[in-house]
């Protein structure tokens, strides 16, 4: 809509009151902080026809007036951006807590106790990186404010990093853009989207991030893991302008946003690492960035051939209604898609036998089915939304619907595989829709 | 008393650089077009809002156009040029 109001045309969205702040950060992040629009009480999309009539009669009046005529401009809400804050207490700790308090309050924390980014931390930081501390390494949806090293070196202080990190982090902002618009969908969604940074490649094993057990989870092990994840939630929020409940409208939420980040388990995979698998030399190091919108555990104790752990792989991502059957979300070529964790101990059942990565995708691929009343069933509530292809499935009847198994994506060009964990058959699989993955190299050593 | 100064983490928005359209006092005799997502519950919005205009406006020719999310920008391009003002639902 912004689009064609800058091509000189008035318009005006109809927007929901829970949302009406993500359509103030949408054209404030469009460079036109005074596009008009149009609330309404509800959300649409559920409460049925009669409701909405009845809203969007009561709303016709702004409609009316924002299509016909002028307005004095609205005034944004800007966070302060200011250079410096000072806290003030009767000892340390008490302007600890003063810091933490204000900083939650002003949406800048994710809720845990954030370490105070002094100059003196923040330049200590900034030793990890040769880049100019003024330097825009990134425009970040959805705000499209600047990310420069400066401020995510900030940030990356009070999520507990260190010099060391900070080139992860620069690597990890430049990866966001890559997902396009539907970065926006990652980070203000109401579905459960989270990012997930993986680091491959020699700065992953110099660092000491985590590739085996308890990875993803709490503890000293995975204390690199758990900073850097953090410092991209914090930077996320406070460079990108994703904030909960304001612009970030994940219905439940997750704890999957609080941090995730780990390595891929180089030293134990069959294969080559995933970034070698894009082209990338052994030697050089990488970050990409997975969108997650959920997980499921991968629990097969049981089999020691491929065909049977793989069932296991396709049973855990029978669940995906076939949403390539549908073009909503799509920006001309399927964005939903499988991260695959795979253990080490699973993956060396694969490799022993033979398997490359591309057949065990091909076998996942070929197996993970839905059947089809459950895929239509998602497409039938609107089926404007269909792919034209695929309209033939709102024709058919349940029964016949229920024979009929699609596979849950589309190709098996659709599936990515890291290997990551400790020593058990237990694997994990990541569902996504938000397109991606992007992958950046850390071009910037240690100095 | 102890003074902790530290640095703010939040980065600048961007400036604005574009002010809206001009406003025309009216839409009589005018295309409006209404822009759809295909979000649930966008669609009946539109609608309405469309029944309305053409009863408070002489002369209006509405069109409808269904974009995905994003809108593709070739859809877009198109309804800048066949209409005069829009209306737009995303259902949330």
């Amino acid at each position: 809509m912004i689009f064609l109001e800058k091509s000189g045309k008035p318009a005006v969205a109809i927007v929901a009151k829970s949302f009406e702040s993500v359509a103030a950060a949408t054209a404030a992040a469009a460079g036109m902080p005074d596009f008009r629009y149009a609330v309404v009480p509800e959300v649409l999309t559920g409460i049925g026809p009669e409701r909405i009539v009845g809203h969007v009669g009561q709303a016709f009046g702004v409609i009316e007036s924002a299509l016909t005529t002028e307005a004095a401009p609205r005034g944004v809400e800007h966070p302060t951006a200011s250079d410096r804050l000072v806290f003030e207490g009767e000892d340390r700790y008490d302007a600890f807590e003063r810091m933490n308090r204000h900083l939650l309050e002003a949406d800048c924390g994710d809720g845990f106790p954030l370490i105070p980014p002094t100059p003196g931390k923040v330049n200590a930081v900034l030793t990890g990186s040769r880049r100019d501390r003024q330097e825009v390494v990134a425009v970040l949806p959805p705000a499209m404010r600047a990310a420069t090293v400066e401020k995510i070196a900030v940030n990356a202080v009070m999520a507990g990093c260190e010099p060391e990190h900070l080139p992860i982090l620069i690597a990890a902002c430049r990866a966001l853009p890559g997902f396009g618009s539907l970065a926006r969908t990652m980070l203000m969604s109401t579905g459960p989207h989270a990012p997930l940074l993986v680091i491959n490649g020699p700065i992953a094993r110099r660092i000491g991030i985590n590739a085996g057990c308890c990875a993803l989870g709490p503890g000293k092990q995975s204390r690199h893991n758990i900073a850097i994840g953090r410092a991209f939630r914090l930077i996320i929020m406070n460079i990108a302008g994703a904030i909960p409940t304001r612009t970030d409208m994940d219905t439940i939420g997750t704890a999957r946003k609080f941090s995730l980040c780990c390595a891929e388990n180089e030293a134990q995979t069959p294969w080559a690492p995933y970034h070698v698998d894009l082209g990338y030399s052994p030697d050089v190091s990488a970050v990409t960035l997975f969108e997650t919108r959920d997980e499921v555990d991968v629990d097969d104790l049981t089999n020691y051939e491929p065909e049977g752990v793989l069932d296991s792989f396709a049973a855990a991502c029978s669940f995906i209604p076939a949403h390539y059957t549908a073009t909503s979300f799509t920006t001309g070529k399927p964005t939903d898609r499988f991260v695959l964790f795979m253990s080490p101990e699973h993956a060396a059942i694969c490799g022993k036998a033979g398997w490359s990565k591309q057949s065990v995708k091909e076998y996942i691929h070929q197996h993970a089915r839905i059947n089809a009343r459950l895929a239509a069933n998602w497409g039938r509530l609107t089926p404007a939304r269909v792919r034209p292809e695929w309209r033939w499935l709102l024709q058919r009847s349940a029964a016949e619907l229920e024979r009929l198994m699609l596979t849950v994506q589309e190709s098996a060009h659709s599936y990515d595989i890291v290997v990551v964990g400790g020593a058990a058959g237990k694997s994990m699989v990541f569902s996504t829709m938000c397109g991606g993955p992007s992958t950046v190299v850390v071009d910037d050593e240690l100095r | 008393m102890y003074r902790l100064e530290v640095l703010d983490p939040v980065a600048a928005p961007p400036a604005a650089s574009a002010r809206p359209a001009a406003r025309a006092g009216s839409l009589d005799g005018l295309s409006v077009g209404l822009v759809w997502n295909k979000k649930r519950g966008g669609h009946e919005a539109l609608q309405r809002a469309g029944e309305l205009i053409r009863e408070r406006y002489r002369g209006v020719t509405l069109r409808t156009y269904e974009g995905g999310q994003p809108c593709a920008p070739q859809l877009l391009e198109q309804a800048s040029r066949e209409c005069d003002a829009f209306v737009g639902a995303t259902g949330d």
